[in-house]
């Protein structure tokens, strides 16, 4: 066991897999000889050499196109997209040409590529710098989307992401680079499509994604002090979506909340809220609410930023005004 | 059999939990007292409430999607809607060619027949009666036990079928039936088993009363008296105004345990649209 | 501000005339074996894509096609050239380059028809023909993206060493958008084994390249700017490019980096079945399909002193190779109503949840 921050995490879980295959390649703006922009990718040149590990030119498109045809091709590429923002200059590589030719082909072209990004807000970037746009994935048939919250995660699920055959979006919260906890030592392998329950109870489900989880976990203490256990789910997975553990949660406690970091309209939370009333219906003992930054781009100023993503206050406050009505 | 008397639809503030619990368990969900915030109704006080019911009812193993199986009849409420009678008056007063009956009371019963049947396609809990094991059972045919009283006691002949009648079929078989009834001529054929219940309960002016042979039924209805009132209407220019009608009182009492007080509240306001619209 | 149709009216631009002299690679060192075999394929693409449009009229064809008709030598000529291991990524306009790999007609027509025996099961279309064990990566219908994966396939070329090379064919429009120059100096870049072939047929959709392009050539006028040298191609000369095919490929194979070809040719029908074509001015019409690649291969075949009747024979052979092929496709099932839920993922379902 050792205590490892969360951007060491994804260089230690590029690593791990590109020791096993040599068919893992990692590319990107800046990820080769300095080590990533923000130090994801630290020792892989060192140890990789500059034949896996490689500096593009500021060229989404050709980044995403290369690695597409890559892996079409009997590579494994990690792909870096450097903030998940960028994606919409390269949006029709994820959509158009990444997501679809697998179906469009009946199955003829496999692309087991991941592509790895900055994403999320809370470091003052602006409103070009900072979004959480898993959502916008979320929306598209044929690709994998995976947002960890801890190190340990990181590993897990880089790993995971790795070895499966298909497109993988990993979604790096860029608020939580810093984070530090233990880590086991040693290969560590996660499962996509898996949620994980970080504190039980039975008064209330509390569904977080990236940064919002340990402000989930933050708000529960908070709760608990009040009277009110609430269980928090780290969702990890929107797709595959790991449905039986959140419905599973609801059935018991019958009060469900999301808190998301995306824009309003069409956050992650509004499939989870519309699949839960669908199918948990007569489960629940209240109505559904999402806690969401408003749907608005977020301001540069810090303390604007403080008041529109949020916070574990908001949660804490939401879900006990919710349940004392 | 407890009955509370409710006047009109109400609105439901019980989550759904709550009321999947509550029909699980057999018990009204009006009758547990809420702890919750504002007299809420939560889980705890349910389950307190399905554990002091008499003879210690358990509660009942999960439900079907579709509609809760209550295994005895259950507890029966009774919903109230006002009608304004007036074009089932005139087709009484003015021999309509849709109306084949002499006696003149059983056009209002023959009409709130022919207003009930269809209602009662789009309200399918209320067409349902027991099954050998006491269960409800949503029937997919409407058969309308007509209560009638005779010098031997009440029967019930059934209009069979009575979907496929027309008004003026309906008020020909009811004038039928409730003749061979009270003349003691009943065959094995008139009294099948019925899906739903009408009586005239207007014997000596009553405006509102249970009707006969509900057991068995989860939907049985009473017609009141029609009696002429004082009623406020709106003119074609806007304003409103005071006039005559006559007015009588719907019930429906029904078994809680298998339809609610918006199955109940849906069906009355259906029955009373179409005996207002004509 | 200047507008284009402020210079002159639409369809009324200056025309662009075809060579003169059809007989400039008589002399070339090409096997006749190898030209009657490139003949063979001029004649499958064209008598196939006249099928196509048949069948599309007779609305046994859905949706929209585009018509390769008349730029069949540039498929052909590169075809000839390639290895079996090598690359292809094509446009939507892609029928000629899948038959010039060796995929059979009556998939690739099956798939047009929308049936389960077609080359994708239904799935993909006339617009994303596509057969891996053929070396045919697949058509593409968004434009400039395909030149961003062929990097990509190149690149695995390049790291597996396995001299094969990629080879991406677009139109003369898709010289002007981000993708192409994005993919052209990242290929220049890191000396990727990928030819870039612009097929410029003059017209980018329904207006002249030149009226939106900032250069004459839009493809060789921009090689320097990519460290490439500029290479232009009679592409109605199927020998003039098979010999440019196989230099280029050489090139690649030797690590050298890549390459870019603009071929000049000319589109017989619209740009898709709906187009009805009235901005190409008629006299430049006239003067193309007069220099059409069959024709202009006949001819040389002829001068070479191969009998019409022999070339006739070729003819015959493909015609009733499409004949049968059009048999086999409209016989064939519609496809099942499960396979429009397979082969999102890897696993062959569609599944996004637990």
């Amino acid at each position: 066991m050792a205590q490892l921050t969360y951007r060491d995490a994804v260089a230690r879980g590029i690593a791990q897999e590109m020791r096993r295959d040599d068919r893992v390649v990692l590319i990107g703006e800046d990820v080769a000889g300095a080590g990533g922009v923000f130090k994801t990718t630290v020792g892989l040149l060192d140890e990789f050499g500059p034949r896996r590990v490689i500096d593009t030119p500021i060229a989404e498109q050709a980044i995403l196109g290369a690695a597409m045809g890559a892996a079409m091709t009997g590579l494994r590429p990690v792909a870096e997209i450097m903030f998940s923002d960028f994606f919409a200059v390269c949006w029709d590589l994820v959509v158009n040409e990444i997501a679809k030719t697998r179906y469009m082909t009946n199955g003829q072209v496999t692309l087991p590529l991941v592509v790895k990004t900055g994403n999320g807000g809370a470091l003052r970037f602006g409103a070009q710098h900072s979004q959480s746009i898993e959502n916008w994935a979320m929306a598209i048939p044929g690709v994998k989307v995976v947002t960890p919250s801890t190190p340990a995660d990181v590993v897990g699920l880089m790993a995971a992401a790795i070895r499966d055959d298909d497109p993988v979006l990993f979604f790096e919260h860029k608020g939580l680079y810093a984070a530090k906890s233990e880590v086991p030592d040693g290969e560590i392998v996660d499962s996509l499509g898996t949620a994980k329950v970080r504190r039980t109870g039975r008064d209330a489900t509390i569904l977080a994604l990236g940064l919002m989880v340990p402000r989930a976990i933050e708000a529960a203490e908070h709760l608990a002090a009040r009277g009110i256990d609430a269980e928090v789910i780290d969702v990890r997975s929107l797709v595959p979506l790991d449905t039986a553990t959140i419905l599973g949660s609801l059935h018991k406690t019958g009060r469900l909340f999301t808190v998301e970091e995306n824009p309003r309209l069409l956050g992650w939370g509004a499939e989870i809220a519309s699949i839960a009333v669908d199918e948990c219906f007569w489960d629940l003992d209240g109505p559904i609410q999402r806690i969401t930054t408003p749907h608005v781009p977020l301001p540069a100023a810090d303390s604007l930023e403080d008041l529109v993503l949020p916070s574990a206050e908001l949660v804490a406050t939401t879900v006990e005004k919710a349940l004392q009505s | 059999m407890n009955v509370a008397l409710s006047v009109g639809p109400t609105r439901h503030r019980h989550s759904p939990l709550i009321r999947r619990l509550t029909r699980e368990a057999g018990i009204d969900v009006d009758r547990v007292v809420g702890t919750g915030p504002g007299g809420r109704v939560n889980r705890a006080d349910v389950v307190r409430a399905a554990a002091s019911q008499d003879g210690g009812q358990a509660h009942r193993t999960q439900v079907d999607a579709a509609r809760p199986d209550a295994q005895r009849p259950g507890t029966f409420a009774m919903s109230v809607v006002e009608v304004d009678m007036s074009r089932v008056v005139a087709l009484r007063d003015h021999q309509s060619a849709d109306i084949d009956v002499a006696d003149q009371r059983l056009v209002v019963t023959a009409c709130v027949v022919a207003a009930a049947v269809p209602t009662l396609r789009a309200c399918p809990n209320l067409n349902a009666s027991n099954d050998s094991a006491g269960r409800p059972v949503r029937r997919e045919h409407q058969h309308i036990g007509i209560a009638v009283d005779t010098p031997d006691g009440h029967v019930m002949p059934v209009v069979k079928d009575a979907a496929d009648l027309s008004l003026r079929g309906l008020s020909r078989r009811i004038a039928d039936i409730v003749g061979r009834a009270s003349r003691g001529e009943l065959t094995s054929d008139d009294v099948a088993p019925s899906t739903f219940t009408v009586t005239d309960v207007a014997q000596l002016g009553v405006l509102v009363d249970v009707p006969l042979a509900v057991a068995g039924h989860v939907g049985s209805l009473a017609i009141g008296a029609v009696v002429e009132r004082p009623m406020v209407v709106r003119r074609s220019d806007g304003e409103r105004a005071v006039t005559i009608r006559p007015v009588s009182y719907l019930a429906l009492t029904y078994d809680t345990g298998f339809a609610d007080r918006t199955d109940a509240a849906r069906f009355l306001a259906l029955v009373k649209e179409r005996l207002e619209a004509g | 501000m200047r507008l284009p149709l402020s210079d002159h009216g639409y369809g009324q631009h200056d025309i662009v005339l075809p060579p003169k002299a059809q007989d400039r690679h008589d002399g070339a060192d090409i096997d006749l074996s190898k030209r009657l075999s490139v003949y063979r394929k001029l004649q499958e693409m064209r008598q196939f894509e006249k099928r196509a449009y048949d069948l599309f009229m007779r609305q046994l064809v859905k949706g929209t096609s585009h018509l390769s008709l008349g730029m069949e030598a540039i498929a052909a000529g590169f075809g000839a050239a390639m290895r079996p291991d090598d690359y292809t990524f094509a446009t939507y306009r892609g029928h000629a380059h899948t038959l010039a790999r060796g995929v059979p007609m009556t998939p690739v027509l099956a798939e047009l028809l929308g049936r389960a025996n077609g080359l994708m099961g239904g799935k993909g279309g006339s617009m994303h023909l596509t057969s891996v064990k053929h070396g045919m990566m697949g058509s593409y219908a968004i434009i400039g993206a395909h030149l961003t994966i062929a990097n990509g396939a190149a690149w695995s070329a390049q790291y597996r060493r396995s001299g094969q090379v990629a080879v991406c064919f677009f139109g003369d429009g898709t010289t002007n958008i981000g993708a192409f120059h994005e993919a052209l100096n990242y290929a220049s870049v890191f000396g990727l084994p990928v030819v870039f072939v612009c097929e410029n047929n003059l017209y980018m959709e329904y207006t002249a390249i030149a009226d939106i392009t900032a250069v004459p050539r839009p493809a060789a006028d921009r090689a320097t700017a990519y460290r490439l040298e500029p290479i232009v191609v009679d592409g109605n000369d199927a020998d003039d490019v098979y010999l440019t095919a196989l230099s280029v490929l050489e090139r690649a194979r030797r690590g050298e980096g890549p390459s870019l070809v603009e071929a000049v040719t000319y589109r017989h029908g619209g740009h898709s079945r709906a187009d009805p074509g009235k901005y190409r001015p008629d006299a430049e019409v006239e003067a193309w399909k007069a220099y059409d690649p069959i024709t202009v291969y006949r001819g040389r075949l002829r001068r070479l002193g191969v009998a019409d009747a022999d070339l006739d024979v070729i003819d015959k052979e493909v015609a009733d190779a499409v004949e049968l092929a059009t048999e086999e496709a409209i016989a064939g099932e519609l496809p099942s109503p499960a396979s429009a839920l397979t082969d999102v993922w890897s696993d062959g379902g569609s599944s996004w949840r637990n």
